[in-house]
């Protein structure tokens, strides 16, 4: 379903809770009334377009059909991917290792098999902050500095090389390990720990790794769906007119 | 895995949700032409495909594969279909009940192919006294010379490993190992 601006928020809302923390990084918070999500926007100065296409990528994941992705601005994009990281790293993460601690506390599995689940995503916690670090530190500017020689039409020579060697493209695969991971982590939980006596702490867990799954699954499609071809197609036209000269 | 290979979209989007409804747990595809299949056959293993009776020459690739249960698809019911062949085609032009009826015959014996049954099941002895060195942390090319078998070999093991567990990352793998008692703490 298409989500467009004559929708009520609340109607958005209610469509797929999900969206939630995506309003949230959008700048829109709760409390809407009956507004519809021109109104909010609007009002809370958050640009429309911008807001479609990040909550219909979000749900829908063929995004080429009808966004008007062309218009968005790659600024407001890395501001937003920014904004997940620090979703990630500051609520969902600790949220999820509440849980797993939850459950050594009520004996729902023994010390080593507790043992062997928390270091899984202790490493898991260590590698996703990297990854965020290496786009925050050296994708995102890189970016932005594509971005900036396209709008401005001057392409210093330090950027150019770059564009040879180290190309958006080559950045693209970064993703997938952070996913199997995640996923390897559901696995484990649903299917190979030892029975539980009570299912409840466990699906807690569960829960929040299947939530924080879609949102980086999320992440992810905005990155390799938006960002990168964006990206992708001013590069090869800085190329093309540098090479004119 | 099945494969949907049929022309009209609308045909093929509704057959696609009706399998949908009816199982789960496979993973279907949809795919247009037989540069797609030629594709697909490389990367993955159907073993259900749907195709257009009138298009099976463009298909013919699929024939060769003896492991696939290949269902032709006929507009409307014809009267040259020996009790034989009933299984392996789709009448379209049925009610729900006797397309569900038509189906469900291909989802049995998609289920019950031996071939299907023999990749489904459990870890190998092999599988697991692979899976025993990559959860110890072992490279592809050492457990190829400490098992006398070629790289390329632990590779096709490792991708199977990772299909019946559900399991990608050598982390994770290292834990099932630990949880189903293939390794030792201590060993680590």
């Amino acid at each position: 379903m298409y989500i467009d601006k004559d929708m009520k928020m609340a109607d958005a809302i209610h469509y797929n809770y999900l969206l939630l923390p995506v309003i949230n990084r959008l700048g829109v918070q709760l409390g809407f009334g009956d507004k519809n999500i021109e109104k909010v926007c609007q009002e809370e100065e958050v640009d429309l377009d911008f807001f479609l296409v990040i909550i219909n990528a979000f749900l829908d994941h063929d995004l080429n059909k009808t966004l008007k992705i062309q218009s968005v601005s790659i600024e407001k994009i890395v501001d937003y991917l920014k904004a997940t990281h620090q979703f990630y790293l500051e609520q969902m993460i600790p949220e999820v290792e509440n849980r797993i601690n939850a459950l050594i506390q009520n004996f729902d599995i023994n010390q080593n098999q507790f043992l062997l689940v928390k270091n899984f995503f202790e490493e898991y916690k260590k590698e996703l902050y990297l990854h965020t670090q290496l786009e925050e530190k050296t994708v995102y500017p890189y970016v932005v500095d594509v971005y900036q020689a396209y709008q401005s039409h001057q392409l210093s020579q330090e950027l150019l090389d770059r564009i040879k060697d180290y190309p958006i493209n080559s950045y693209a695969q970064e993703h997938s390990d952070i996913e199997s991971k995640l996923f390897d982590l559901k696995n484990i939980l649903i299917k190979y720990l030892p029975q539980p006596k009570h299912s409840y702490q466990r699906n807690q867990v569960l829960t929040a790794l299947f939530k924080m799954e879609n949102d980086i699954n999320d992440h992810s499609r905005i990155e390799n769906m938006v960002l990168v071809p964006m990206i992708s197609e001013m590069e090869k036209q800085l190329l093309t007119k540098s090479a004119q000269k | 895995m099945i494969v949907i290979a049929i022309k009209d979209f609308i045909i093929r989007k509704g057959l696609e949700s009706i399998l949908r409804k009816n199982n789960m747990q496979h993973k279907i595809i949809c795919i247009k032409s037989s540069l797609e299949l030629k594709q697909l056959l490389l990367d993955e293993r159907p073993r259900l495909v749907y195709v257009d009776n009138n298009r099976l020459e463009e298909f013919s690739l699929l024939q060769k594969e003896k492991a696939i249960i290949l269902v032709e698809i006929f507009k409307e019911k014809t009267s040259v279909h020996s009790a034989n062949t009933m299984n392996h085609i789709l009448c379209i032009d049925g009610e729900e009940v006797e397309i569900n009826r038509q189906i469900k015959q291909h989802l049995d014996l998609y289920e019950n192919s031996a071939e299907r049954k023999k990749s489904d099941s459990e870890l190998s002895d092999r599988e697991t006294d692979i899976l025993r060195e990559v959860a110890l942390g072992k490279t592809n090319k050492e457990i190829a010379d400490y098992l006398f078998i070629s790289a390329h070999t632990v590779i096709t093991h490792r991708k199977n490993i990772t299909r019946k567990l559900g399991i990608k990352t050598v982390s994770g793998l290292t834990v099932y190992a630990i949880l189903n008692k293939i390794i030792q703490m201590e060993e680590m």
